[in-house]
Parts: structure tokens; C-alpha cells; sequence
């Protein structure tokens, strides 16, 4: 497909999967140093990946990937270091790198304005004499390049913005790997795919590395990393800690790298059997999205939710939380639950912590403090209606020890956490709202493994405690190891609920796709 | 064992002056300052080249004519920090003008009883803003420039129905021209005005929800805030303020006629802008404001006594927008609005998965 | 959801499959987008048929003569806010082209002509740069400049007056290959943007409009693009202000004040929405038109001016609700 690449191809299988430690050829970056103000995002990070090789790039949220990322794809300039493809540097003028290295982005680069074909050919726009695009052409080429790649078919003419995410998410892999680009970075490509996706994807990564390509690839999934990459990468405070071949490096040895510290452990011990209803859901529907479903949640139980990408969770979740029209019945402590408004939910003490915390949950102006109270203040008013101030304090500092933020940070602005610690932000809200369940939509995403250790303790705390939560997560293994029992939503139903002891991922995973036997 | 890597990167440089922002929760003192200085600094500068600018009966008018424009800019300070804009308000003024006269001419109740049923009809009007913008989710700038074209159509009906006098009743007046010592009452009025805006906008529930849903109102109703209720009640306070602003307006000039608001459409948006308050919502202050409506008297006050015209005068107070709001810029420097693009932060960005601007896009939809 | 899709079994292609929409977001857009068509239609119709006489060439140039300085403002408001900006200094670079046509032309076509529309690039070239490259938001830097121009157009002309070249002026009050001028004029404002909306810059304008972070990511130069708009809404609000000199052969250093909420209003109503990436100019025109024709009838059925304020008003409001009504009921 693309010249230069088939050209370079010849010489690189070669090397393929040598993993030898000096490649003639490949992408190296050397000594690379980034500061925003201060704060030093990247204090030296080497990277070096052969051609022909999948190279996996880990490393704690706030490690300096997604920096590093930035860097290599000429979005962000570094302060010093060198980036050199077989040997020569770089232009680090952002557009003749894109022509070199290309990144299929986590948030996406798509444009959703935009149809899928004028999204795929996005660089290369066929344009006539006239300057105008042909239209034929452009729906013509990107079937042919979405032939190619074997993925899912999707209408050229459709409009992005119509798209469910998963097929966003392919179609920003496709317009990555047809850019015939010589550098691939692949950031968190299959976050929101399903197992057909994500296999196809680390099949293509594969397939282009075979052509001679650099792949980066980059993932909080440790399994797929090993399954798929030839060497990892370890970034840990903006610096390069460890480079190895997956079967050097056990899941305890890399996230040791990734922390700087053995995880003792990830997950806590499961608590004392629940006792009680606390919501009882029965024929609940979210018209197109969800239903009926009808399941119940205990007194002082984890309950977690596992659904593949797109099959209504969300919706489940919003809709519990008075964000979404509904229908059914619900009843919460015995009395009907009506939840027309997230405040009507809150004030019933149902709390909801959504999927996207930067578009959902922060007031990004806001400090820590602000953000922490935003819900609760309510309940600290004083004299006259004005907010005691001393108590907000009081009542922050008190949620921010239970969460483990530090309270001497509290006056910062939110944007200057870290992903974990933005979350935990987010939780100290929830956890002030005094609720008697909480509504958990993939709380853990894009949080480093330290913070989600911490989460899950803290959820078994507040449970032991008589809180309720109801815990969805991306995560399988989240799920399986931290709930005291799941339920499975496939197509917007319940596909089956597992129970502690009949947990695992098979059976979970089972269910979700629709190939497990329906348990009890 | 909070932050697990306590070395982890963050955008932007690290602020660590606990006390000032932690009291101030949402506010920064920095543009607010800067506008009291530029203020400070226009006063001073033309009171050395003309001792009489400092003179007590200067000072008095020029505080008058800002009253005008604090009071109408105090709902419209709270309307953008809710993420909000109000282009009814000259419309409003012109009401609150006109429509004292004619309650007073048909109905001749007690004077604050009068004001009292205007004042209670701007907030209806205000409601009318609210509404649309939240129920039918009209963007504002269309719905409050709709709204204005209303009161104008009614206006100019009533208007040309029955030849209206431009008799202003006393209690207008009295107001208008009554001091308390060296004080105008209007300066005291708008005094009252401000202490209590900035009280309720720090001190209050309903205040700090302002600057939530400005801030981000996606955000702001999932953690259980009324939006909709709040937007409603900044709307209702733009109501209230702009038509008292236009019955003491109409107090002072001792007449009141059609387009008697519309100079003051540009200051009260100015006078925000001015004062660093974010167009977009979610930051700001009044005391911004007042600095900017401060700037803004002073201006139109001191550019005639240069031998300058209305001409120059739209040229420096454009000038002035410009370099004030640089100002606050430089100040707030790279902590303000966050560009993904061109200043990421490294520490946040893994989070942002699939929306990266959705945020400021909702607070966009002017 | 239909019961079909839910009980039949998911196979294991499907399984990994999200629910898929059938589009609704496709077909709200164009519902959105008929009602433009819809009311437009309506309003000429009623016009016709208060005045059947201006069923001819020469009245339908008037008409559109009347309606070509506001048809040039909604386009230049368009543009920017499909940027995703907004523009209010729109008034002010008509008012100054206005004014320049008016004082300037006389002393011949050929070099001022083209000199006035270099400076209109130069004012939204500094808007642009405001927004652009000081980051001001342009809201603030447009309120700004809106001022600033206008205190230069009182500058130039204090007072109404100037005149503009009599040739010009008939000819676009004129015809040309026995069609009015101002219909050739509007013709090539439409078939300009029917050209560029398809281009790649055209494109990019839409994709930074839509979302500019992700267009930066996608490889578009946004800055230069969100400059770009500026430049050319400054360049067309400024030919809207020659022809405004040249129908009413006069220059007016206050017009331009009367542009700037209905060019948003015309834009709006025409299915442009303001956070941007949506709509576009030819949208704007109609809704320029939309805006005249409302005028015109009330004109012609002898109406008081309140009504016709009136009357925009509540159609402004009434389009706008039900727009974004049928959006938000899929969203």
C-alpha cells in the first residue's frame, strides 16, 4: 500500500523478532525531557523499537506515556533529546512527523462533523483541478483500504458523529494504519472494544510490524501486551525503568517496574455475606438502550456489572442515577424509588460516579476543595444560609483522608492531579453526599494500578460499612475478583448473574457473549 | 499512600497557595486586581492633568454614571458565570424607564410599591429568559436577543397606542438624585448591590452551583445540582438588576424613551469582560466587574477632557477590552483554560478518553 | 429496543457488536434543516401572493438588492461560527467598507476597490490574530474590535454622506446580460461557498468548527484555519458594506450597528447552529432571507413596526425551539 514502507519491509524482516539490543534500524529516542512549568513529565525517557517489531509501552497513569506519545507524534515539542527513525532524526515540525509517525489516538482524532470516508483519507483528501473533493473516488478508496485491512465495514458516507464508539475506535486504527505512516503508536487501541475488535486490531498491529513498520503499542491490559508485543517498555516517573521480552517479565515483574514497589496486593478479601434488599430493580427500561431488566442489590454488597463495550451499562447506570429517562419499578429501602433527576437520586442517597470524569464529573477551574463540596453544600450552612467555611473544610479533609488524597493539597486546582487522584476527587464527592449506594461506572478506567488498589479497599471498607455499591468496570478481572456477585449485561439484558463462589472471567466473559449456560 | 507516585507529572505549574485559594474556593484575586489597578491608574493619571477630575462633584457624577452601568452588570456577571450571556438587558433598562412612568400615570400607587411590581415584572421577564434557555434549550444570545425584540415590539406598541409622557415619578428621582452625606444613594444602593452579589456568589449554595454550571453543567447535574433551576435564577437576578438599573436611569435623566438602555448593551458585557470574568462561565468574580464598570465611567469621563470624541472614545475602550483581558492573561497566565493541543496536561489526559473538548463545547453554546 | 434482537441468541460475531442506531441523529439534522426550506417557501409564497406584481425579474432584483448587505453579514457570521467562533466586530468591518467605499471610490475604482476589500482582510485578519494567537476568546477580542472599527469608520465620515461612483452604483442597481446585478452578485456569494465548503480547506474549517482538538490530532492547522475564517468573514462583511455604499450611494458610519445581532439572528434562523461545525453559508443566506422577506410583508400589509419586531422575534424563537426540540428528543 504504501511504497517506502514495502521498500523498508525488505530490510527489516531481517530483524525481525531478533530483539537483539543495537538495531541498525527502527525508531530510538534518546534522553527525551519534557516540563509543563514545574512539574517534569519526562526526564529522560529512552525508547528503542526495531523495525518489525510490536513494541509495548506500560507504565503507571502519570508515568510520562501519554507525554512521550505526544512527543513522537510531533503534538508536543520536547525541551531536549532526540527522536531518530533508522538512524536520522525526526523533523519535530509536527506535520512532517505525522508523515513518519502516526498515532491512533486514545480520545480519538476523528472529526465527527465529518463522513467516515473524508475521516479515513483525512491527510490525502482527493481533490480535482477544481480543488473540490471527489466524492466517488473517496468512497471508493476507503472501501478499498477498509477491504484491506479486513476490519469492520463501515458506510463511507455515514457521519462519525453516528457512529457507536467501538466503531470509532476501529476506524482510528484504519486511518492510523492506512497512513502507511513508517512509526505506529497505537494508545489504548482496543479500550473500548470488544474481544472480535481487539483481536483484529493486535492482528493488524502484528501484520504491520510483519511489514516492516514500528509499532508502539500502548495498554493498561497487561495480557493483551504479552499476548501480542515482541519487548516491553517500562516508563515510571518520566523515566525509562525497564526493557524486556514478555517472557522475561511476569505480571509481578512489570508491575514492580511500573510502581517501584511490589504490589502486595491488588485486590482485598471479599467481606461478610450482605444482608437485606437495599434497591430492588424490576422490569427496568431505558427505551432502546435497556431492558427490561430486574435484579437486586443488598444491603451492604459490591455488586458488579460486566458488559462488553456498548450493551446499555452505561445507560443501567444513568438511568439508577435520575440522568436518564426510565421505565419500571424501582423501590430503594422498601419505599419506592422515584428518580426523575440526579438530585432526586442524591437526595435519596444514590450517588452516581461517571464513565468520563473530565467531561462528566470535574470542574476542571474548580479546586480540589470546590470540586470535592460541590454537592454537599446543603448540609454546611451556617447563619443566615451562608456556607461555614471552616466546616466544608473539616468535612473535606475528613473525606480526603478516607479516599487518600492528601489533605494539604486540597486548595490545588483539580486539573493539576493525576488521573488516580482526580478520581479519588470524585469518589471524596460521592462519599460526602452521604449515600447509602453508589452508582460506579468504570471508575478505575485510566487510573494507574496503585489508585486502583486503593479503590478497591476503600469499596470493601465503605460496604463493611453498610454502603452499597453497585460496581461496573471494563475490567473483567476487576469485576470477578472484586464483587461479591455479577451480573452480566449483554444486548441490554441481563445474560445471567454469577455468584462468589461460581466466579471466574470464563464464566463471566461466557455470559457476555452470549456462548455460557445462564446461572443463577 | 495518596498519590502513589509522588513525582507524577501534572499540567501546569504546581500552586501551593493553600490559604488564598482555598477561601476563595472559585475566585482568583488576580484579574480583579489588575482591573482595580488599570481603574486606579486612569483616575490618577487624569486627575494630575486636570486637578478638577478629583474634584467632589466629578467624583460624585462619575459614580453615578457607573452605578448604571454595576447595577445592569450585576446580572449579567451572574448570568455568564453560570455559563450563560443576557442581550436583553438594555431592553430591560428601557422597560424599567418607561414603564415606571406609566404604572405611576394610570395606577399612582405608593412610589415603592410601584418599583416593587416593575422590579417583580423584570423578574418575570428574566424567568422568560430562564425558561427558554433551559427548557427549550434556545441558545441564550438568540433567546434573550428574541426576548429583547419583544419588549421592543411591546414597546413600540403601547408607545404609538398612547402618546407616552416621559414623566418620571418622584420616588425615581429622589433616588436618583438624593446623597447621604458626600455619598449619592445611588453609589450606596450599588454598594448594597455588590456586597451582596459577591456574598451570595462565595458564601452561598445557590452561588457556588453558579460557578459549577458554568464551570461544567454536564458535571454539574450528574452530581446532583439543579441546573436548570440555577440557570433559571440567574436569569430572574439579570431581570431584577437591569430594570432597576433602567428606573433609576430614568430617575436621574428625569425622562425616559425608547432606546434609552441601548448604550448600555456593550458596557455591561464590557464591564464583565473587563473585569476577567470567563465568557465561557464558571470564573470570576463581581468585584471584576465593578473594577470594569469603574474603568469604563472613567474612560468615557476623562477621553472628553483630552479633546478627545465619541470616535476615540469607541477606539480606547475597545483598546482597553483588549488590553485588559491581555492583562488578565498574563496574570492567570497558563492555569486558565486548559488547550489540550497545545498545553496538555500530562496527568489528566489519560481520562479524557472520548470527549476531550465536549466540556467546553456545552459551556461554548452561547 | 425491538424483543427480536434482544432474545435471539448473540452469535459470536454479533456478541462483540454494540447496539447500532439507525441514524437518528442523521435524520433529525435534516428535519432541523427543512424547517429553513419550509418557512422560506412559505414567506415568498405570502409575499406573492400580497403582491402578485413582484413576480418579475426586476422586483425580484430589488428584493434581493435590499437583502445583499445583510446576505453578506450572515455569511460572514456563518463562516466564523462554523469555525466555532463567533464574531461580533461584523458591523464594524461592514460600517468601515461602508464608509471607505463611500469616501475612498470616488477617487477611483479600479485600485480602491480592491485596496478596501485588502483592509477588510487586515480587520478580520486582527481578529483572527486576537483569537488566534493571543488566545483572547472571541467573543471578547470581537466586542473589542467591533468598537474599535467603529470608532475609526466615525473617524473617517462623522456624519452620513460621501458618495460612491455613479457607475457602480447603477450598474448593481442595474442590470447585467438582462439580469439584475444583484442576483449576479448573490449567485457568485453562493456558488463561492458551494465551492469551498467542498474543498479541503472547506473540510478543515468544518472538522476544527466540530471539535479543534481532535482536528489538530487528525492533522488539520487549526490556528491557521480558525485565522483563515476571520480573514474571511472580515473580507465579506466588508464587501456587504461596499454594497451597501453603492445601492444606497451614500456612506453611513452608524450602519453597522444594525448588522450585527441579525447577522447572527439570519445565520440562526437559517439552521447555522453556534457551537459550531453544523450548517453553513448557504443556510445563512436563506436565513438572510428569512429575515427580509418577514419585513417585506409587514411592509406590505401596512403593518405597524412594532409587529414586524415582534413577529422575528417569536419566528426566531419559534424555529430555534423547534429545532433543537427535534434534536434533543433522539439525543
Amino acid at each position: 500500500m504504501d511504497p517506502a514502507a514495502a521498500e523498508a519491509a525488505g530490510t527489516a524482516r531481517t530483524t525481525v523478532r531478533a530483539g537483539v539490543q543495537e538495531q541498525p534500524s527502527g525508531l530510538r529516542a534518546t534522553g527525551v525531557v519534557k516540563r509543563f512549568g514545574a512539574t517534569i513529565a519526562l526526564d529522560g525517557a529512552e525508547l528503542a523499537a526495531a523495525r518489525g517489531e510490536v513494541h509495548a509501552l506500560v507504565g503507571e497513569n502519570g508515568a510520562g506515556k501519554s507525554t512521550l506519545i505526544r512527543i513522537l507524534s510531533g503534538v508536543l515539542q520536547s525541551d531536549a533529546g532526540s527522536v531518530e527513525l533508522d538512524g536520522r532524526p525526526i523533523p519535530s515540525r509536527s506535520k512532517a512527523r505525522t508523515a513518519l509517525v502516526r498515532t491512533a489516538f486514545q480520545e480519538l482524532s476523528l472529526v465527527p462533523a465529518l463522513s467516515v470516508a473524508e475521516n479515513l483519507l483525512f491527510d490525502d483528501l482527493p481533490t480535482g483541478w477544481h480543488r473540490r473533493l471527489r466524492r466517488r473516488e473517496l468512497w471508493r478508496r476507503s472501501e478499498a483500504v477498509m477491504a484491506a485491512l479486513g476490519g469492520r465495514y463501515l458506510d463511507p458516507r455515514g457521519r462519525v458523529e453516528d457512529l457507536p464508539l467501538a466503531d470509532r475506535q476501529v476506524l482510528e486504527v484504519m486511518k492510523c494504519i492506512a497512513s502507511g505512516a513508517d512509526v505506529l503508536v497505537l494508545d489504548e487501541p482496543t479500550s473500548s472494544l470488544g474481544k472480535t475488535d481487539a483481536d483484529w486490531v493486535l492482528g493488524q498491529a502484528r501484520r504491520c510490524a510483519a511489514d516492516g513498520r514500528v509499532v508502539l503499542f500502548v495498554s493498561h491490559r497487561l495480557q493483551e501486551v504479552r499476548d501480542v508485543v515482541d519487548r516491553i517498555t517500562v516508563l515510571r516517573n518520566g523515566r525509562t525503568v525497564l526493557t524486556c521480552a514478555p517472557h522475561e517479565a511476569s505480571d509481578d515483574r512489570l508491575i514492580t517496574a511500573m510502581l517501584g514497589r511490589r504490589m502486595d496486593h491488588l485486590y482485598p478479601p471479599r467481606g461478610q455475606e450482605p444482608t437485606g434488599t437495599l434497591l430492588s430493580v424490576k422490569d427496568l427500561e431505558v427505551p432502546g438502550k435497556v431492558g427490561p431488566v430486574s435484579f437486586e442489590v443488598r444491603r451492604g454488597e459490591l455488586l458488579g456489572l460486566f458488559a462488553l463495550p456498548g450493551q446499555g451499562q452505561h445507560e443501567l447506570l444513568q438511568a439508577l442515577a435520575g440522568a436518564l429517562p426510565w421505565k419500571g419499578e424501582l423501590s430503594l429501602n422498601g419505599q419506592p424509588y422515584a428518580c426523575r433527576s440526579p438530585h432526586r437520586a442524591a437526595t435519596q442517597g444514590v450517588v452516581l460516579v461517571p464513565e468520563d470524569r473530565q467531561r462528566d464529573a470535574l470542574f476542571l477551574e474548580h479546586s480540589t476543595l470546590s470540586n470535592m463540596t460541590v454537592g454537599a453544600l446543603g448540609k454546611l450552612r451556617g447563619p443566615l444560609r451562608l456556607i461555614n467555611q471552616g466546616v466544608e473544610l473539616s468535612q473535606a479533609k475528613q473525606q480526603a483522608q478516607r479516599v487518600g488524597l492528601d489533605v494539604n493539597r486540597l486548595g490545588d486546582p483539580v486539573t493539576g492531579l493525576s488521573g488516580g487522584n482526580q478520581q479519588k476527587t470524585v469518589l471524596a464527592r460521592a462519599l460526602l453526599a452521604e449515600p447509602s449506594l453508589l452508582l460506579l461506572d468504570d471508575c478505575t478506567r485510566g487510573v494507574d494500578v496503585g489508585t486502583k488498589a486503593e479503590i478497591f479497599d476503600l469499596l470493601r471498607v465503605l460496604c463493611q460499612a453498610g454502603i452499597s455499591a453497585l460496581f461496573h468496570s471494563s475490567d473483567i478481572s476487576e469485576v470477578v475478583h472484586v464483587a461479591d456477585r455479577v451480573v452480566v449485561i449483554a444486548r441490554g439484558r441481563i445474560a445471567g448473574t454469577v455468584t462468589a463462589d461460581g466466579l471466574s472471567e470464563e464464566r463471566v466473559l461466557g455470559l457476555a457473549l452470549g456462548v455460557g449456560a445462564a446461572a443463577s | 499512600m495518596m498519590s502513589g507516585s509522588p513525582h507524577a507529572p501534572e499540567g501546569g505549574p504546581a500552586v501551593r497557595r493553600f490559604g488564598s485559594r482555598l477561601r476563595g474556593g472559585v475566585g482568583r484575586a488576580g484579574p480583579t486586581g489588575a482591573a482595580f489597578a488599570l481603574a486606579a491608574l486612569i483616575f490618577v493619571a487624569t486627575a494630575l492633568y486636570n486637578p478638577g477630575f478629583a474634584g467632589l462633584r466629578n467624583l460624585q457624577q462619575m459614580s453615578i454614571f457607573a452605578t448604571f452601568i454595576g447595577l445592569a452588570a450585576v446580572g449579567e456577571t451572574v448570568v455568564i458565570l453560570a455559563g450563560g450571556l443576557d442581550l436583553s438587558v438594555p431592553w430591560l433598562m428601557t422597560f424599567g424607564g418607561i414603564e415606571l412612568g406609566k404604572l405611576d400615570k394610570v395606577a399612582a400607587l405608593p412610589g415603592p410599591a410601584e418599583v416593587l411590581i416593575l422590579l417583580a415584572i423584570g423578574v418575570a421577564i428574566g424567568l422568560v429568559n430562564g425558561i427558554g434557555v433551559t427548557k427549550f434549550k434556545v441558545p441564550p444570545i438568540i433567546m434573550t436577543l428574541a426576548v429583547g425584540g419583544l419588549i421592543e415590539g411591546y414597546l413600540l406598541a403601547v408607545g404609538t397606542l398612547q402618546s407616552s409622557s416621559s414623566s418620571v415619578p418622584p420616588i425615581a428621582n429622589q433616588v436618583a438624585h438624593g446623597k447621604l452625606g458626600p455619598f449619592p444613594t445611588l453609589l450606596l444602593l450599588w454598594l448594597v448591590a455588590a456586597v451582596v452579589t459577591v456574598v451570595v456568589l462565595r458564601r452561598t449554595a445557590l452561588g457556588r452551583h453558579i460557578y459549577a454550571v458554568g464551570s461544567n453543567a454536564r458535571a454539574a447535574r450528574l452530581s446532583g445540582l439543579r441546573v436548570e433551576r440555577v440557570r433559571l435564577v440567574t436569569y430572574a437576578v439579570a431581570g431584577l438588576t437591569s430594570t432597576l438599573a433602567g428606573i433609576v436611569l430614568s430617575g436621574y435623566l428625569g425622562t425616559s424613551y425608547l432606546d434609552m438602555g441601548t448604550p448600555y448593551l456593550f458596557p455591561a458585557i464590557a464591564a464583565v469582560a473587563l473585569g476577567g470574568t470567563a465568557i465561557a462561565g464558571g470564573k470570576g468574580s463581581y468585584w471584576g466587574s465593578v473594577a470594569g464598570a469603574l474603568i469604563l465611567t472613567l474612560l468615557s469621563a476623562a477621553l472628553p477632557l483630552l479633546h478627545l470624541g465619541t470616535a476615540d472614545l469607541d477606539i480606547v475602550y475597545g483598546v482597553v477590552i483588549l488590553l485588559g483581558v491581555g492583562a488578565t492573561k498574563g496574570l492567570v497566565g497558563r492555569t486558565g483554560r486548559r488547550h489540550p493541543v497545545t498545553h496538555p496536561s500530562p496527568g489528566a489526559d489519560a481520562s479524557s478518553a472520548h470527549e476531550p473538548m465536549s466540556g467546553q463545547r456545552e459551556r461554548s453554546q452561547l | 429496543m425491538s424483543s427480536s434482537i434482544a432474545v435471539a441468541p448473540p452469535g459470536r460475531e454479533g456478541a462483540a457488536r454494540p447496539l447500532r442506531r439507525v441514524d437518528p441523529a442523521g435524520l433529525t439534522r435534516y428535519a432541523g434543516l427543512t424547517v429553513t426550506w419550509v418557512l422560506l417557501l412559505a414567506l415568498v409564497g405570502i409575499n406573492i401572493a400580497l403582491q402578485p406584481s413582484i413576480l418579475n425579474m426586476t422586483q425580484v432584483g430589488l428584493i434581493v438588492q435590499t437583502a445583499l448587505p445583510l446576505v453578506f453579514a450572515c455569511v460572514a457570521q456563518s463562516i466564523v461560527l462554523v469555525s466555532g467562533g463567533i464574531d461580533l466586530s461584523i458591523g464594524g468591518t461592514l460600517v468601515l467598507g461602508n464608509v471607505l467605499a463611500a469616501t475612498w471610490m470616488n477617487h477611483g475604482v479600479a485600485w480602491h476597490l480592491p485596496l478596501i476589500v485588502l483592509f477588510g482582510a487586515g480587520f478580520g485578519a486582527l481578529n483572527g490574530a486576537l483569537v488566534v494567537f493571543a488566545k483572547v476568546e472571541p467573543f471578547i477580542a470581537t466586542l473589542a474590535t467591533w468598537s474599535i472599527y467603529d470608532g475609526i469608520a466615525l473617524h473617517l465620515l462623522a456624519t452620513d454622506g460621501g458618495s460612491t461612483p455613479q457607475s457602480l452604483t447603477s450598474w448593481i442597481t442595474g442590470t447585467s446580460f438582462g439580469i439584475p446585478s444583484s442576483i449576479l452578485v448573490l449567485a457568485v456569494v453562493a456558488l463561492w461557498w458551494w465551492h469551498f465548503a467542498k474543498t479541503r480547506a472547506g473540510r478543515h474549517l468544518y472538522a476544527t468548527g466540530s471539535d479543534p482538538v481532535r482536528a489538530a490530532l487528525g492533522g488539520v492547522n487549526v490556528s491557521r484555519t480558525r485565522f483563515q475564517a476571520f480573514v474571511l468573514s472580515g473580507v465579506i462583511a466588508t464587501i456587504g458594506g461596499i454594497c451597501l455604499a453603492l445601492i444606497t450611494s451614500t456612506g453611513s458610519p452608524t450602519a453597522g450597528s444594525g448588522y450585527i445581532l441579525p447577522s447572527i439572528e439570519g445565520a440562526v434562523i437559517g439552521g447555522v447552529t453556534l457551537t459550531g461545525g453544523q450548517g453553513g453559508a448557504g443556510l445563512a443566506i436563506a436565513g438572510a432571507f428569512i429575515l427580509t422577506f418577514i419585513t417585506s410583508v409587514s411592509e406590505a400589509l401596512n403593518l405597524a413596526p412594532w409587529v414586524a419586531t415582534v413577529i422575528s422575534a417569536a419566528l426566531l424563537l419559534a424555529v430555534v425551539a423547534a429545532r433543537t426540540g427535534l434534536q434533543h428528543r433522539e439525543a
